[in-house]
């Protein structure tokens, strides 16, 4: 606020010509800088020596400034007593700019109107048509008595029936009528806006689009914005509307309420809502249950949210039971171990899990029970010691199907279970169980030939498959699995050296092996069978039918690995050169091939690679594309093939130096995943690099592999094993347990480096928990001391071994599923050998 | 996950034909070439509480967070959009 200048207004009386002249000057810069407290105080003084008419003028122009000043910022009664100055002080007419605007606003109709009524024809021509629609609003909602003082051909007066009507027929939602109305609203009446709100208000959950169309037609500074802002927010999609809500005026949100159907008594809950809207983050859910459950607990959709939160707030149990009434034990056991699941407290979640099993049990509730122990089937973190996880996992699945036995997906879980634990018994009577619910359904038939031919019940196995077939006859699956199983059997009979029998498996292999890949695999066999010329053409047929590359040699030698063949003399007879270089083409075919073999086969699979090491060595320096590069590398990193990793690992920098994804698989090639201890200062620092760049690209996973390889091992287990799906090559630096002077120089080195704790924590694998108790009484609270005796108990035996230090002792018992198969007589007896 | 009901636009005791009628809608509104996103989400909540089996699996599962729309729409699925009001009307203009 700009304070009057005193200094700048000399008391009356005391003023020479010139000063006034100097004050006058001094007065209009002051009005033209917009300093209007001030120039009203200048001109005031002024006028107190002299009336001339231009200080009149310029107090009246000051008086206007002021007033519209006060206006803008919202201080209506303030601006209307300056204005009223103006007039009576300089002798302005009252009415005039924007005065009548401001009666409006301040809620003055009746004022409004009657200044309005009292300009008379002053006010013609078009800023009194703009007058008139600024008091269209108030027109409508104004008593007679104000109403009266418009002049007789005032629009206003002339249009107000119409829009009344319009307004009621709007009110009703009717349409139709609405439209009746509204057409006797012509484009020139102050009424004009009433067309397109009115009708936008009724299409806000019809058609929001036309809608918001309308409501785009609206001027903005109409006398019915208040009306239009409520349908715009109406019409915002989703929860918008909410926020918009907030910031109408209650009239405002009473009207939208309106439209969107809610109940009165659920609007101050509305606003509350709003306001979490507004913020954007939902409060936790204990406070969002102290907000429903006392006063809102009847809202038809609180109930089913209150439960949902429930497991997020179990303290609030008490609360949620005094408004919806007791849970039931199953219920309440339920809820607590998905509290504890999502708590990450599985332990206790299990316990709970079970409890609630029991509880719908005994409720009667079977259905509820069987999908508990589904889903407890499927954890896989909580093997205990004294029942092997697996099979509990399968006494789960088989309770469930006792309490809901219509769940094929799990009669399909429950045999695939067994057959993997290789309780061929239980996965028998499994299929049984799921055939005799789903009799002729292919997903079971289907497993009771996987199971059948697990058991080598081989004629089982086939006429399962030829009532599958028959329902459907294009199943690949069941054809890829009986014809493997020929060629299975063909092998047996070829080390049985019963080669009539074998070339039946195999001519019956090839009845159901129907693509041309799965019958060159099976001519594959065929020519590797025999030595004669016919089978040595075979054999080549078979290579050339394959695709004649470096994938058909990768299968040749499989093949010829299974039936225990020298792979020179196989390459030989079958016209296959290594000394080629294969193409990056057949590279990637090779990783095909590599993933589609079996486990059984990893074996074969290993001595295969080794006779193609050289070519896959050479072909390192092929056109790979990055992605290609990093996937070859990504198969020999699951495979153990560290030669080759590495070999294609620093191929891959050669192009693309510093790639991170490289960079960590060359480091993995190099020195394992116990980098930690063998990392040389150049090669962390180029992991450091590579890491910085995954990160910059948003790679995340390398940014977390490299950052897991160069953090120290948390445990005996992590520092020695590698992935489980890693198998070691031999000459890699990962696999294997470390030697014990191995094993004592590593420990030393991390008690110079790092906390005794980790020093405490490896050793305390090796040492038997007798002697371990004994020296963490002798050492007592001192870490360190503990951490060099735990060093000097494993040391005496450094001298006499230099063999690997002893495996930890076991944490699990020995899982059952690692028993042999048992012996099923009704197989044996369809055993077709 | 985001609550079924509410994607599916269904009252958690609707029953199977309600809500495959209202899957069917909401993928026809969404069909995935024109918003993928919507399509996937309609689907998954079809997924999670296409049956009577499934629903009683997302009620005893269903770990996920409750969201801001959770809750607006716990507290206004019963709304029954309406007329303006004529009162309503005449009180935005102002009228005592």
């Amino acid at each position: 606020m700009v304070r009057p200048n005193r200094r700048a207004a000399p008391r009356a009386g005391s003023t020479s010509p010139s000063d006034a002249d100097q004050r006058s000057e001094h007065a209009a810069a002051t009005l033209a800088a917009g300093r209007f407290r001030e120039a009203i105080e200048l001109y005031k003084a002024l006028l107190k020596v002299e009336r001339r008419a231009e200080w009149v003028d310029g107090l009246a122009a000051s008086y206007a400034g002021r007033a519209n000043d006060l206006a803008d910022k919202g201080m209506l009664p303030e601006a209307l007593a300056v204005w009223r100055n103006r007039a009576s002080l300089c002798g302005k007419p009252l009415v005039e700019g924007r005065y009548i605007e401001w009666l409006v606003r301040s809620g003055d109709h009746a004022g409004a109107l009657s200044a309005f009524a009292a300009q008379g024809d002053e006010a013609a021509g078009s800023t009194a048509s703009e007058r008139e629609a600024r008091l269209a609003a108030f027109a409508l909602v104004a008593p007679d008595v104000a109403l009266a003082m418009l002049p007789a051909d005032s629009l206003l007066s002339r249009h107000r029936t119409a829009a009344l009507a319009a307004l009621a027929a709007c009110g009703r939602g009717d349409l139709a009528e609405l439209e009746v109305h509204l057409r006797a609203i012509p484009y020139r009446s102050p009424y004009r806006d009433l067309r397109f709100v009115f009708k936008a208000l009724l299409l806000v959950q019809r058609d929001p689009a036309q809608a918001g169309e309308l409501l785009a037609r609206v001027a903005p500074d109409s006398p019915f914005e208040k009306l239009a802002a409520v349908a715009r927010a109406a019409i915002l999609p989703g929860n918008r509307w909410l926020v918009a809500l907030l910031d109408l005026d209650a009239e405002g949100r009473q009207l939208l309420f309106a439209l969107k159907g809610c109940p009165e008594n659920r609007r101050t809950l509305m606003l509350e809502v709003a306001q979490i809207v507004r913020r954007g983050t939902l409060p936790k859910p204990g406070e969002i249950l102290d907000l429903l459950l006392p006063k809102w607990r009847g809202v038809p959709g609180v109930a089913f949210l209150c439960r949902r939160l429930l497991p997020h707030a179990m303290q609030r149990v008490r609360a949620y039971e005094a408004a919806y009434g007791r849970l039931s034990e199953a219920e309440l056991a339920s809820t607590q171990a998905l509290a504890d699941a999502i708590d990450g407290y599985h332990g206790s979640a299990r316990k709970h899990w079970l409890a609630a099993v029991t509880a719908f049990t005994k409720e009667r509730q079977p259905l509820p029970a069987a999908l508990i122990l589904r889903h407890l089937s499927t954890w896989r973190l909580h093997a205990s010691a004294e029942e092997p996880f697996d099979a509990q996992r399968a006494a789960w699945l088989q309770h469930s199907l006792e309490l809901d036995p219509d769940d094929r997906a799990t009669h399909v879980r429950l045999i695939r279970l067994l057959r993997q634990k290789k309780d061929l018994k239980d996965a028998r009577a499994a299929v049984e169980a799921a055939l005799a619910r789903f009799v002729n359904d292919s997903e079971i038939l289907l497993e009771a030939v996987e199971t059948a031919l697990a058991g080598n019940a081989f004629k089982k196995a086939v006429s399962l498959a030829t009532r599958l077939l028959e329902l459907d006859p294009i199943n690949s699956q069941v054809r890829a699995a009986i014809g493997q199983a020929h060629l299975a059997h063909a092998r047996k009979q070829f080390k049985a050296k019963r080669l009539e029998a074998m070339s039946k498996e195999i001519d019956l292999a090839e009845k159901w092996l129907l693509t041309p890949a799965e019958r060159g695999r099976a001519r594959l066999l065929r020519g590797l069978s025999d030595n004669t010329p016919e089978a040595t053409l075979l054999l080549r047929t078979a290579v050339s039918e394959l695709g004649g590359e470096l994938p058909a040699t990768l299968l040749l030698l499989l093949e010829n690995a299974r039936l225990g063949g020298e792979p020179a003399a196989a390459l030989r007879r079958a016209a296959i050169s290594t000394a080629r270089t294969p193409t990056a083409r057949e590279v990637v075919a090779v990783l095909h091939v590599i993933g589609t073999t079996g486990k059984a086969d990893n074996r074969h699979l290993v001595s295969a690679l080794r006779v193609l090491q050289a070519p896959l060595k050479r072909a390192a320096q092929g056109e790979f594309t990055s992605a290609e590069l990093v996937a070859v590398c990504e198969t020999w990193l699951r495979r153990g093939e560290s030669v080759l990793l590495r070999v294609y690992a620093e191929a891959g920098l050669r192009h693309w130096p510093g790639m991170p994804a490289l960079v960590y698989l060359r480091a993995r090639a190099l020195y394992g995943r116990n980098a930690y201890f063998h990392l040389p200062e150049a090669e962390e620092r180029a992991l450091d690099r590579a890491s910085e760049r995954a990160e910059k690209d948003g790679d995340q996973r390398t940014v977390q592999r490299i950052r897991e390889l160069l953090a120290p091992p948390v445990s005996y287990n992590d520092a020695f094993d590698d992935d489980p799906g890693e198998e070691g090559d031999g000459d890699g630096r990962a696999g294997g347990l470390p030697s014990m002077p191995e094993l004592i120089r590593m420990l030393k080195s991390m008690l110079e480096m790092a906390d005794p704790a980790d020093v405490i924590n490896l050793a305390r694998a090796f040492v038997p928990d007798a002697d371990f108790r004994r020296l963490q009484r002798t050492a007592g609270s001192n870490a360190q001391k503990f951490a060099r005796l735990l060093i000097d108990y494993l040391s005496p035996g450094v001298d006499n071994a230099s063999g690997p230090a002893p495996a930890p002792p076991p944490t699990h018992a020995p899982n059952a599923g690692s028993r042999p198969p048992e012996v099923d007589d009704r197989q044996g007896r369809l055993f077709d050998d | 996950m985001i609550d079924p009901y509410r994607v599916l636009d269904v009252d958690p005791a609707a029953t199977d034909d309600a809500i495959r009628a209202a899957y069917l809608a909401a993928i026809r509104a969404s069909p995935p070439e024109r918003d993928r996103e919507r399509f996937e989400q309609v689907r998954s909540a079809y997924e999670a509480i296409a049956d009577s089996r499934r629903r009683v699996a997302h009620h005893l599962f269903d770990g996920s967070p409750a969201t801001i729309d959770d809750l607006v729409r716990a507290v206004s699925a019963d709304f029954a959009p309406s007329a303006p009001g004529e009162r309503n009307l005449l009180r935005v203009l102002g009228a005592k």
